[in-house]
């Protein structure tokens, strides 16, 4: 769409309200506050027919210990058919780790936390039936740090609705999970 | 034993059997930082040994 230059004291016609409403880039879709000590967070109608392709970001949760890995997983396949790959850097080293995990594991990997951690992806085609694209990047700050950027796939074509935050071994409080869609016209 | 929380929406309470069963699933084949790793994360002091002959 092409952009439209407004001028002051002019009427707006509601066609061109629309219009840009219904051409916005990302849209909000929910928000989730993490609660206390949690290793596992659930999130509920974040996936629909509206959207192909989201933009997921979780913010500054507390880890209980650091150098334990982040996993997402969506509800509509719960096998062994996710895949990843993964950078981690720790800042006091000058060394890039690398990690891969063939079709064995069951969620995509999100990095691998320090105290506090924060991060933001995309998923590709988690409602549609067709297998689910994640990459994206996270971050974290105190204690011992690992920043991370991270892709995966699931083979699974089977539609999800919905997704769990999934922390390996230790818990997460406080922090904020937020959904968007990008809008598909 | 008690399992860890999950959080359904806004109610956390501790995992039934069946979730917690899933959480192990994801979990058990979580990455972990390679020891190599964490042990230069980990400085530990070096202390020099006394050459041969030398007092103490």
């Amino acid at each position: 769409m092409a952009v439209k230059t407004f001028t002051d004291n002019t009427s707006l016609p509601a066609s061109d309200i629309n219009a840009y409403l219904n051409n916005g880039g990302l849209v909000y879709i929910k928000q989730q506050t993490i609660g206390n000590a949690v290793s596992s967070v659930v999130v509920t109608s974040a996936f629909s027919n509206d959207y192909d392709n989201y933009r997921i970001i979780i913010s500054g949760t507390v880890v209980s210990a650091a150098t334990n890995s982040m996993y997402m997983t969506i509800n509509g396949s719960t096998g062994a058919t996710y895949a990843a790959n993964g950078i981690y850097m720790a800042p006091n080293l000058g060394t890039i780790g690398a990690l891969s995990q063939a079709p064995a594991v069951t969620g995509f990997w999100l990095g691998i936390s320090g105290a506090t951690f924060s991060a933001t992806y995309d998923v590709m085609n988690p409602f549609s039936a067709k297998a689910t694209n994640v990459n994206g990047q996270s971050a974290s700050s105190g204690g011992t740090t690992y920043n991370n950027t991270f892709m995966g796939g699931d083979s699974n074509a089977a539609s999800s609705t919905g997704f769990t935050i999934v922390q390996q071994i230790t818990t997460l409080t406080g922090g904020i999970i937020t959904v968007y869609g990008y809008r598909k016209s | 034993m008690t399992k860890p929380n999950i959080q359904i929406e806004d109610e956390v309470r501790e995992m039934t059997e069946e979730e917690y069963a899933d959480y192990l699933r994801v979990t058990e084949h979580a990455f972990k930082v390679p020891d190599v790793v964490a042990d230069v994360v980990e400085e530990t002091p070096v202390v020099d040994e006394p050459s041969e002959g030398e007092q103490l």
